[in-house]
């Protein structure tokens, strides 16, 4: 043991050695660019993210191929241990289409560490703290609270030997949306998964078939309407069903009040966060909840709910329940993206019925794109790898996530498999074969192309190029997106404030119990336990006495010590 | 369980070396538990040190620095500390006084049913929500206090209002005891029923010639027959009462109800596990813990001089 | 044992019973009958759901039969090679732990029993200690699956949680309640203490020993949190854990950022013959143990 790890650092030292002799020195340059951050924005976040790619000369001497446009190959068998989140609906495999192909390009197999899909995050936690982890850890929407154990690698500072990643960056402007990814040492330590364009989202869906019958047209509707708009529609259907209640929704109501919240400029639901808005002409945060178009926001629910649009039930029950009112006819619009809408269509009870994904409504912040980000969940590297892999080793791996994440084929395998065997081109358009069902294509075939094959599974097919991203879609889903892009403009990123370990503790010990009775307040107002008029004071006091301004004013002090680094 | 009252063996009043002697043999059973004990329990324990110095994850699982007390202040100053920490003792303590006597009761209205095959049928029914996991039981309590649940339809049908239980802090408690008692009815039997096959049927005999009816039968031999089980799980039920269940808290409450539903347990998880605080989680597990062990040895006090029973 | 009460009391000479004692009796069966009903409705409902259709589910149209009754779901779970061997390892997991659990607990408790040993006033608390303290996660994961080498190992599931100390104590009490004579009996014919433990505690224990053997594989069998944080393989998980990916996928509340592909459902006749499954087996087993309990073997062995 001890012999091994001795030998494993000797050979590190070797190996840092020899790259720092041969090919370091567009890396320096380009990491001395970070000492004078600029008052111009643009040139310090370009000097932040860094998108220079490292070439060496001795590309020839190394034991594998990488590059832009070149399939990565090593010419000796290597295995890359990672973690991988299992799905119930298209269970892992180990003689998956997709593994071979991946061995038969690359002569790289993995070693999996297998977790259900449910329980990934904590054991991810475990398995990082405890310095066990595999060396690819994919499927991290959140790397904050693992930064400060060192046992992940500041990624920003490996970029630069990743073509493919870099060329993503450049080429489809992903460098404003890595900033709200920076820890405080002006660091990152993920590799998002990165679209080209930011998707659709969530949203409403509905019965068209019974919004039609009400007299609603949401096709015309939809182009500018607000959450008033929606809430007259919703009202005329009800009176036309006479139902219970027009919508009933799942999540426990997070999604339908976060995308409601997007509209109103306040946070709530899955977008709480830490309850904070930026207001871009003062350049500080305040805490959007207790605003006064907070207020607006929470009549305007309530009202949904006391009308009887909005089920009070929104919040308390199972998805299931919430998914079986709809399917039976019972209530006539949820939240969901669209994905979703071909596995609901087929539940429908009602064979007539007709499902339809209408633009969310705008509010008083504006007709926003609720989706405001490029990027996706992405991909942590454990130290251990940089440690037992040595430099090279390490670099070596990582042109591999390059090429398996980032490069266009890397992508088209994930998501589409092999060519001539899962799918055939024409021309422009990906054809897949008939007998393989996916995304509601060849909804009949025997196979599926995740299930059977392993293809267009979450933990590799995410991220890539518009073209990549809606071909797979259908034509409906593509008529969505493109609906949003015309209808809606995109909403601002918020900045990060990059606060460091200290200060993320203190700023978590006031915000947890902060937000825990926001989130309580929202849901007694909206459900009408709590009465807006006469309580809306209590509420501001409640915060008030649990710190509310004193963590405004610590994120705005930390944030104005950090501003320059974003180029503010 | 000390029934028989005994004379007191007092540690330093006699030789150790010729007791141990004596007594080897039986000392030898110990050997592979106290070994299990030291690797799998003690051990670990160390890693509570972090409850005193600051970790933040990462190989060095004894955390980086000394902080002291920090951590404990830091919750102790927390009103939602409180809040929990309140919610946890009336939640268990409630629960307690409730599920004990119905408990106890039923086993002995089990134990009076003489036909044997119902019995059997009866007592194997009632283990059956036992065996099933918490995740399914909590959707069925919620599919029961729905809106359109049966519930709420038998009080709309006698003119009420209908009732959101699960969003109302006042429903959360009895929710939680009422389920907790489905769940664990019968159960909670099984200890008292295997006491009970323990009572020697010549004191049922005795009884009966004294002209003793079942009521007095179960009243003047069944309970005191079994009072060594009774006062074993009291002890124990007392001091998990800092303890509570976790998995179905988690399961049922919602923001709206925190109030009276976050317990310790529920907010260390929120605060420490979710957020990657784990010194912060451990000071109050290490807080919770000595609480504990100050019921379990108070009741087992009480206990060994009120009943002569006690666990030790 | 009340079985036999009831027998030798009928058996008897008749004691003539009271109205009062007939009113009892009569309430006492309505009673009964109210638990059964309440307690067994819902898997009246889960079986009855695992044999309907998805439509018919969802169509909230099953309430206790079923519905458009099928058994292609069964079919479909059980044509599954991966589902038995889930089943193959929860039954070795089971069977393996809780033989080594009633063994440990046992060798614990009975000399925890016994006053006259002194040292028990340390042993005693040493062991209670442990139900209020315990290590965290993470260094409990460093010592099992990195100091003694048990990561991805049937061990890592069984070992670390062999001994409760809940269990432990509940043995300890029922030991101590056994009578002393035959065991004093026993000595003064020569025979040791493992002999006495065996030839006689043992057989004397069965009722105790029947309670632990079902708390102990009812632990292991539902036991998902130990085989998720050590195994890394899936042809090593139980079926615990299976049922749990899959009830978890399912009624758990979707969350944010679930990618597109994550949102479809598992249905929810899949899900309750999945419960319905695994269920099962411990449901059958347990009529077999309960038998125990019933024999009233304690009384025979001290009357005779």
């Amino acid at each position: 043991m001890k012999v091994k790890k001795m030998l494993s650092l000797i050979l590190t030292g070797a190996m840092v050695l020899s790259m720092t002799a041969c090919g370091g020195d567009s890396g320096e340059t380009a990491s001395n660019n970070t000492e004078d951050t600029n008052k111009e924005a643009a040139t310090s976040v370009g000097d932040l993210i860094d998108s220079e790619v490292v070439t060496e000369d001795n590309a020839d001497e190394l034991d594998y191929t990488y590059g832009e446009g070149v399939t990565f190959h090593s010419n000796e068998p290597v295995t890359y241990s990672m973690m991988y989140s299992d799905h119930e609906n298209y269970p892992y495999q180990a003689d998956w289409l997709l593994w071979s192909a991946i061995e038969e390009k690359t002569n790289v197999t993995f070693d999996l560490t297998l977790i259900a899909r449910t329980d990934y995050e904590d054991k991810k936690s475990v398995l990082i703290n405890s310095g066990d982890s595999p060396y690819i850890i994919p499927k991290t929407y959140e790397e904050g609270k693992y930064v400060n154990g060192g046992q992940v690698v500041a990624v920003s500072d490996w970029v630069k030997y990743m073509p493919n990643y870099q060329k993503c960056v450049k080429d489809w402007g992903i460098d404003e949306y890595l900033k709200t990814q920076l820890q405080s040492d002006g660091k990152y330590y993920k590799l998002p998964g990165m679209w080209e364009a930011a998707g659709g989202g969530y949203s409403f869906m509905i019965r068209k078939d019974i919004f039609d019958a009400a007299g609603v047209d949401v096709t015309e509707l939809e182009k500018t309407w607000t959450y008033e708009d929606f809430y007259e529609a919703c009202k005329k259907v009800k009176e036309f069903t006479g139902c219970d209640y027009v919508i009933s929704d799942a999540s426990k109501g997070d999604c339908l009040i976060n995308i409601c919240a997007a509209e109103y400029g306040v946070n709530a639901g899955w977008g709480m966060g830490g309850g904070l808005q930026f207001d871009f002409d003062n350049l500080e945060f305040y805490y959007a909840d207790t605003q006064d178009v907070m207020k607006e926001y929470l009549t305007f629910l309530n009202k949904m709910v006391k009308d009887g649009v909005l089920d009070p039930e929104s919040f308390s029950q199972e998805d299931d329940t919430a998914r079986a009112k709809f399917f039976n006819g019972e209530t006539y619009a949820m939240t969901g993206n669209y994905q979703n809408l071909a596995d609901y269509t087929s539940k429908m009870t009602d064979p007539e019925a007709e499902l339809y994904m209408v633009v969310a409504p705008g509010g008083p912040a504006g007709l926003l794109q609720i989706e405001n980000s490029k990027l996706e969940n992405g991909i942590m590297i454990a130290q251990k790898a940089l440690d037992e892999l040595g430099e090279e080793g390490f670099i070596k791996m990582l042109r591999f996530v390059d090429w398996l994440w980032y490069s266009p084929e890397g992508q088209m395998l994930s998501l589409w498999g092999v060519e001539g065997e899962t799918y055939t081109m024409d021309g422009e358009n990906v054809i897949l074969n008939s007998d393989i069902s996916f995304n509601g294509m060849n909804p009949d075939a025997e196979k599926k192309l995740n299930v059977d094959y392993g293809f267009g599974g979450g933990m590799f097919a995410y991220g890539g190029s518009s073209w990549l991203r809606t071909s797979k879609m259908t034509e409906g889903e593509r008529s969505f997106n493109n609906r949003i892009y015309e209808y809606r403009v995109d909403r601002p990123l918020i900045p990060p404030y990059m606060a460091n370990e200290e200060e993320s503790e203190e700023l978590n010990l006031i915000s947890t119990p902060l937000i825990d009775a926001t989130k309580a307040w929202i849901q007694k107002f909206i459900t009408g336990q709590a009465d807006i008029e006469t309580q809306w004071e209590d509420y501001k006091a409640e915060l008030e006495s649990l710190g509310v301004n004193t963590y405004v004013t610590q994120v705005n002090e930390i944030f104005q010590k950090n501003k320059s680094k974003l180029g503010y | 369980m000390a029934r028989q009252k005994q004379p007191k063996n007092e540690l330093g009043k006699i030789n150790l070396g010729r007791h141990l002697k004596k007594e080897w043999m039986m000392y030898s059973f110990l050997v592979i538990p106290i070994v299990y004990y030291v690797i799998f329990k003690y051990i670990p324990m160390f890693g509570n040190i972090i409850a005193f110095r600051k970790y933040s994850g990462g190989v060095n699982i004894f955390g980086e620095k000394w902080v002291g007390f920090r951590y404990f202040r830091q919750f102790l100053r927390d009103p939602s500390f409180w809040r929990a920490f309140r919610n946890t003792l009336s939640l268990s303590v409630t629960y307690l006084l409730f599920r004990f006597p119905i408990t106890l009761t039923f086993a002995l209205l089990l134990n009076e049913i003489r036909r044997a095959k119902w019995k059997k049928f009866v007592q194997t029914v009632s283990y059956l929500p036992h065996f099933i996991s918490m995740v399914i039981i909590a959707g069925m309590i919620k599919e029961v206090v729905s809106l359109n649940g049966p519930i709420n339809a038998m009080i709309s049908a006698m003119g009420g209002e209908k009732i959101s239980f699960i969003q109302e802090a006042s429903w959360f408690p009895p929710i939680y005891i009422i389920s907790g008692i489905w769940q664990g009815l019968g159960w909670g039997t099984i200890l008292y029923l295997a006491a009970m096959t323990g009572i020697n049927t010549e004191l049922y005999e005795a009884a009966k010639v004294d002209g003793a009816n079942r009521f007095q039968q179960a009243i003047h031999v069944t309970i005191p027959g079994i009072m060594p089980t009774i006062v074993t799980l009291l002890i124990l039920d007392i001091g998990g009462i800092m303890g509570s269940n976790f998995e179905k808290i988690i399961l049922l409450y919602l923001p709206s109800t925190y109030e009276t539903a976050d317990v310790i347990s529920t907010l260390v998880y929120r605060m420490g596990i979710s957020g990657g605080n784990f010194s912060y989680a451990t000071a109050v597990g290490l807080f919770e813990g000595v609480i504990g062990l100050i019921l379990v040895t108070t009741a087992n006090l009480v206990s060994r001089k009120l009943t002569e029973a006690s666990l030790w | 044992m009340a079985g036999k009460n009831a027998d030798l009391a009928m058996s008897g000479p008749k004691v003539k019973e009271s109205t009062g004692y007939k009113i009892f009796v009569v309430i006492n069966t309505i009673i009964m009958i109210a638990i059964v009903f309440f307690t067994l409705y819902p898997f009246v409902y889960l079986v009855a759901q695992s044999f309907s259709s998805e439509r018919a589910i969802y169509a909230g149209e099953v309430s206790f039969f079923p519905v458009e009754f099928t058994t292609q779901t069964y079919n479909v779970i059980l044509s599954k090679p991966d589902f038995f061997l889930y089943y193959k390892n929860t039954i070795v997991y089971s069977v393996v732990g809780t033989l080594i659990s009633l063994f440990g607990s046992a060798i614990l408790a009975y000399p925890l029993s016994k006053n006259r040993l002194v040292l028990n006033k340390f042993f005693t608390p040493f062991v209670v200690f442990t139900m209020f303290f315990a290590g965290g996660m993470i260094p409990n994961y460093v010592l099992i699956a990195q100091a003694l080498h048990m990561r991805d190992t049937m061990w890592a599931i069984i070992i670390p949680g062999a001994i409760s100390t809940y269990n432990v104590l509940i043995m300890k009490s029922f030991f101590a309640g056994l009578p002393n004579e035959l065991e004093e009996a026993a000595s003064i014919d020569g025979m040791n203490a493992y002999g006495i433990f065996v030839k006689i505690i043992i057989p004397l224990s069965k009722p105790i020993l029947a309670s632990m053997f079902l708390f102990y594989i009812v632990g292991i069998w539902n036991n998902w949190f130990g085989p998720f944080l050590y195994l890394d393989t899936k042809d090593k998980w139980p079926v615990a854990l299976y049922l749990r990916q899959i009830i978890m996928g399912a009624t758990g509340t979707q969350e944010i950022g679930a990618g597109s592909d994550e949102a479809s459902q598992i249905a929810a006749n899949v899900r309750s013959c999945c419960m319905v499954l695994t269920a099962a087996p411990i449901i059958c087993v347990y009529p077999f143990v309960q038998k125990y309990f019933v024999q009233g073997m304690m009384i025979g062995s001290v009357k005779g």
